[in-house]
C-alpha cells in the first residue's frame, strides 16, 4: 500500500513538475525576450547615456518555487550517491530568472538597472516529513531612468 | 550608444540529462546494490538461526509479552485441538512445547508464534470439514517452527530497518522507499516459506493418516471464499489459493501418495 502510494507520489510529482516547469520556461523566455533592451548589470555605477538623470528607484523582485516530490525524491538519492543535484538545477535556474525578471517589470520606463544583486534562502531548512522544501530568490538593484 | 540586448542561445545553468535518465541510474544502483546486500543478509540469517536452539529462542521471546497464554480455561475445542496436535508428536518431532491458542473471533486463519505458540479463530475450526483438513492446517504450522521462518523474517527485517534508519534516518523518503521495495521482496521469500510450510503439512498427513485426503480442502474452501484480483498476488505473502491446490496435488502425484476418505471433526462446543 506505502509503495503504491509512492509511486503515485512519484507520478504525480513528475507529472505536474514537469508541466509547470515547462509552461514557467516558456513564460520566462518570452519576457526576456521583452525586456532583453533593459540593461541589468552588476555594476556600481551607470552605463554611459546620452540625457540626464530624472528618476532613480530601488527595484525588486522576489519568488519563491518549490519542488515537487519526484525532484525531492531525485536529490535524496543524490544524497546517497553524491554528485550533481541536477534536479535541483532547474528549480535554482528559474527562480534566478523569475526573480530578475519581476525586478525588470517593477519599474517600467527605466533606461538600466545597476548594482543588481541576488539573495537566496531556502524556506525550509529542516528535512522533517510533511515540511515544504522551496527556495526564495530576491533581486534587487537600482533603476535609472534617463531623459 | 545605443544598447541592444542578446539572449544566450544555450542554458548552461541546467544539466542537459533528463530528470527520468537520472532516476533511472540512480534507482538501479541503489536498488542493484540493496538485492545484493539483501542475498548476503538472508544468507546470513539463514545461516545464524541454526545455531539459536529453541531455548534460546524462547528467551528471547520471553523478553516479549506474550498476550495469547491465558492459563486455566482452556475451551472443550481447545483441548481437542490439542489432544490432536499431541497424536501428530510422532510424525513431527519438533524441539518445541507447542500449545495451542483457540481466540474467538469469526476470521479463518492460524497463526505460529514465536517460542511454540499456534493461534487458531475460532472460525478456523468451525469452517473445518475434516479432521483431515485441520492436521493439514496443523501441519502447515509446525512447518513454520520447523523451519524456523519467524527467526527468518525478524532476523531480517531487523536488519534493514536498522541499517536503513542509521544510513538514512528516520524520515528519509530513500528509506522508505527501500523499506517497501525490500518488503515486496520479503513477500517473495515469505510466498517460499509459505510453500514449504505446505509441504511439510503434507508429509505429516501422510505419515499421520497413511493417506492425503483432505489435503486440499482448506484451500479449496478459502479459493471459493474469497477472490483476489490478479495484481495482488506480487503483494500478497502468501501464494494464491489456487497454485497451493495444484502444488499439492502435483506433490501427491510425485510421492504416490495415496487419497483415502477423510474423517469428519466433531468436536462438541459445550
Amino acid at each position: 500500500m506505502e509503495f503504491i502510494t509512492f509511486i503515485v507520489l512519484m507520478l504525480l510529482g513528475y507529472g505536474f513538475g514537469t508541466w509547470a516547469e515547462r509552461r514557467h520556461y516558456k513564460s520566462i523566455e518570452e519576457r526576456e525576450l521583452k525586456y532583453r533592451n533593459l540593461p541589468t548589470i552588476a555594476l556600481k555605477h551607470p552605463l554611459p547615456q546620452p540625457g540626464r538623470v530624472v528618476k532613480t528607484k530601488l527595484a525588486a523582485g522576489n519568488v519563491v518555487i518549490s519542488v515537487d516530490y519526484f525532484k525531492r525524491f531525485l536529490a535524496s538519492l543524490r544524497n546517497f550517491f553524491g554528485g550533481r543535484v541536477s534536479s535541483y538545477e532547474t528549480l535554482v535556474d528559474r527562480a534566478r530568472r523569475e526573480a530578475t525578471l519581476r525586478m525588470k517589470e517593477s519599474c517600467p520606463g527605466a533606461t538600466q538597472i545597476i548594482n543588481v544583486r541576488l539573495e537566496t534562502a531556502s524556506l525550509s531548512k529542516n528535512t522533517k516529513k510533511g515540511s515544504i522544501g522551496s527556495i526564495e530568490v530576491f533581486a534587487y538593484g537600482t533603476a535609472i531612468t534617463y531623459k | 550608444m545605443e544598447y541592444s540586448g542578446k539572449l544566450p542561445t544555450s542554458n548552461v545553468n541546467v544539466s542537459k540529462r533528463t530528470p527520468l535518465q537520472e532516476l533511472g541510474i540512480l534507482l538501479g544502483g541503489l536498488v542493484g546494490l540493496c538485492l545484493i546486500f539483501y542475498l548476503c543478509l538472508g544468507w546470513a540469517v539463514d545461516y545464524s538461526i541454526q545455531h539459536i536452539s529453541p531455548e534460546e529462542e524462547n528467551d528471547l521471546y520471553a523478553l516479549m509479552k506474550f498476550p495469547l497464554s491465558e492459563e486455566g480455561k482452556a475451551s472443550d475445542q481447545t483441548v481437542a485441538v490439542q489432544d490432536l496436535l499431541q497424536s501428530l508428536q510422532k510424525c513431527a518431532a519438533l524441539p518445541y512445547q507447542v500449545k495451542i491458542n483457540v481466540s474467538e473471533s469469526k476470521q479463518v486463519n492460524a497463526a505460529a508464534f514465536p517460542g511454540g505458540h499456534i493461534l487458531i479463530f475460532s472460525g478456523l475450526l468451525d469452517q473445518m470439514g475434516s479432521e483431515n483438513e485441520l492436521v493439514f492446517v496443523l501441519g502447515h504450522e509446525l512447518g513454520h517452527f520447523k523451519h524456523r521462518d519467524h527467526l527468518r523474517s525478524l532476523g531480517r527485517g531487523l536488519v534493514i530497518g536498522v541499517i536503513s534508519l542509521f544510513l538514512l534516518g528516520p524520515d528519509s523518503d530513500v528509506g522508505e522507499f527501500l523499506m517497501g521495495a525490500l518488503g515486496v521482496a520479503n513477500r517473495t521469500h515469505s510466498r517460499e516459506q509459505e510453500s514449504a510450510a505446505d509441504e511439510y503439512a503434507l508429509e505429516v498427513l501422510n505419515c499421520h493418516y497413511g493417506h492425503v485426503g483432505g489435503s486440499t480442502q482448506f484451500f479449496e474452501m478459502l479459493r471459493d471464499k474469497n477472490q483476489m484480483p490478479e495484481f495482488m498476488k506480487y503483494y500478497s505473502t502468501h501464494p494464491s489459493d489456487q497454485k497451493r491446490i495444484d502444488d499439492l496435488n502435483t506433490l501427491a502425484v510425485e510421492r504416490n501418495y495415496r487419497v483415502d476418505r477423510v474423517t469428519p471433526w466433531v468436536v462438541s462446543t459445550q
